[in-house]
């Protein structure tokens, strides 16, 4: 079990590593963050005392992810599976609990981490027995396997979106289209397999062309089920709605290019962060743009010669 | 005709190929055998353009990688997609047009469903497929027949028997002895990074024999249960 442990320890150093990041200055900075996102939401949010907790158990819930777990159970004799899984929870959940003790959350430190070490009985079960009908399957894939994985997010914002005509409450409204092109962004978020890419027979401009083509016109159509209505019920306000439009269009264009833009290796430091500075502050996009663009062409040029 | 001029490639400082030459024509079968990690994959992804090398990789037929059709050894599923949609995936990416996939289905596979939740053999099969709607000209096939059922296997060789008379030019590996003599014209053995023998059908035995003087280390067994 110690060397179970010491194996994820020099996992994230060697990710770390990867990454071109100091180990110690990676586990700091990580460190920082999270007494900083730690004090955001106890800030920001109302009954952070009940919303911490549940965001630490639900990345607890995460531990029980069904593959992870057969392998665990087929290679650890069961009380040493067992113990390791408590373990396991304990120390993820050991943070939060000094978090929630500091701010005089007792009670709720204590049950976090009891709650924390029964998870460690709950294993997910994996995928359900049907497939969910997706209208992106003309042209595969980020849109249909994003659409099945986020559909129920897709339809929260929806809900936020009417909920935002009932109350007229216009910001709400331009927020929950602001948070589904970022639900859009987030299937642009993984890294094709080399193959993935290879396989078209298309030049580089090409490929990104139809890439972000196909982004524009399925986030623009998840889109009009809010616009439209918003744009029914805030008619003097549709500048500022069709203007969220763009933004969210611009976060699309830069997805799509910047999964590339290292390709076929993850983004690097300074690339993650140009891109997170366009998406906080939307002006900069049209700087991070073209840079990204040309970069991406001359990485995808290896693989798509035509 | 593929012509193969001595290609190598190291990863940092482990050289995998050192100068592999190769000829294959148009209608040809070859295969290519050689121990767990002696650079076949290695070499088929620097045939195919999916890794950088140094040599030359020249074809007659225009440009080699919009023509190819790669099996890896385990082929890439995206999560939440179905047999379907990959296929469709591969014919946009080749700017290939099928009315109806389903028709193609050659193997039977139940393309509504996830794609990665099929077994072994059957992603294997799903695979398969989608470089056969591709209308492929060039066929680099790894371990092909690895995971799939006994009849399955038999139907894979009537596949590469057909794309054989209709002159398209393949090239595979496998640990299936047996299935390679079935299909190969030529059988080359990759060892230390460079073809140490290469054969036309009728003395394929010549390579089985030199790989069986390089069997494991079974004695090792031994001392693992005595201690």
């Amino acid at each position: 079990m110690k060397y179970y442990f010491k194996l994820q320890y020099w996992r994230l150093r060697r990710s770390l590593i990867n990454l071109g990041i100091n180990p110690y200055i990676g586990i700091g900075f990580y460190l920082i963050s999270f007494i900083g996102f730690s004090a955001l939401i106890f800030k920001k949010i109302s009954f952070s005392g009940y919303v911490y907790p549940a965001i630490a158990l639900f990345l607890i819930y995460t531990f029980g992810e069904k593959d992870r777990n057969l392998f665990l159970k087929s290679i650890f004799p069961p009380v040493v599976y067992r113990r390791l899984r408590i373990f396991e929870n304990l120390m993820a959940a050991v943070p939060f609990g000094i978090f929630l003790f500091f701010k005089g959350y007792y009670l709720i430190a204590l049950l976090t981490l009891i709650l924390s070490s029964f998870l460690s009985l709950y294993n997910t079960a994996g995928r359900p027995g049907f497939q969910i009908p997706s209208p992106f399957s003309k042209y595969p894939y980020e849109f249909t396997v994003g659409f099945r994985a986020t559909w129920l997010f897709i339809l929260a914002v929806y809900a936020l979106a009417f909920i935002s005509i009932y109350y007229h409450n216009l910001n709400l409204g331009l927020f929950s289209l602001l948070c589904l092109y970022l639900i859009c962004l987030n299937f642009y978020s993984h890294l094709d397999p080399i193959f993935y890419v290879w396989v078209h027979a298309q030049s580089a401009k090409i490929f990104l062309k139809n890439k972000i083509r196909v982004a524009l016109l399925y986030s623009f159509f998840l889109s009009l089920i809010i616009s439209i209505p918003l744009i029914f019920f805030n008619l003097a306000e549709t500048g500022m709605i069709l203007l969220t439009i763009f933004i969210g269009s611009l976060y699309m264009v830069t997805g799509v290019i910047a999964t590339y833009v290292n390709f076929p290796i993850e983004k690097s430091v300074s690339q993650s962060f140009q891109l997170f500075s366009g998406i906080l502050i939307p002006p900069v996009l049209l700087f991070v743009i073209p840079n990204f663009y040309s970069q991406a062409i001359s990485r995808l040029k290896v693989y798509l010669k035509c | 005709m593929l012509t193969v001029k001595n290609l190598s490639k190291s990863y940092e400082n482990h050289r995998i190929l050192k100068g592999v030459n190769l000829s294959i024509c148009k209608g040809e079968v070859h295969g290519v055998v050689g121990e767990n990690g002696a650079g076949k994959t290695t070499l088929f992804k620097c045939i195919s353009g999916l890794e950088y090398y140094e040599g030359e990789v020249a074809y007659d037929g225009g440009i080699l990688k919009n023509e190819t059709g790669y099996l890896p050894t385990a082929p890439h599923f995206f999560s939440n997609m179905t047999g379907y949609e990959y296929l469709q995936l591969l014919c946009n990416a080749r700017s290939v047009r099928v009315k109806d996939i389903t028709e193609f289905n050659l193997f039977g596979l139940p393309l509504d469903q996830y794609a990665e939740t099929y077994s072994t053999g059957m992603q294997k099969k799903l695979a398969i497929t989608g470089l056969l709607l591709q209308k492929n000209e060039v066929f680099i096939l790894d371990e092909p027949f690895n995971g799939v059922d006994i009849s399955s296997n038999m139907i894979i060789k009537e596949i590469l028997m057909k794309l054989k008379s209709l002159d398209k030019t393949i090239i595979m590996s496998s640990h299936d002895f047996s299935s390679l003599q079935d299909v190969c014209d030529f059988l080359h053995y990759l060892k230390d990074g460079l073809i140490k023998i290469s054969l036309p059908r009728g003395s394929f035995d010549q390579i089985e024999n030199e790989m069986k003087k390089e069997g494991p280390a079974v004695h090792i067994i031994d001392s693992i249960y005595t201690g």
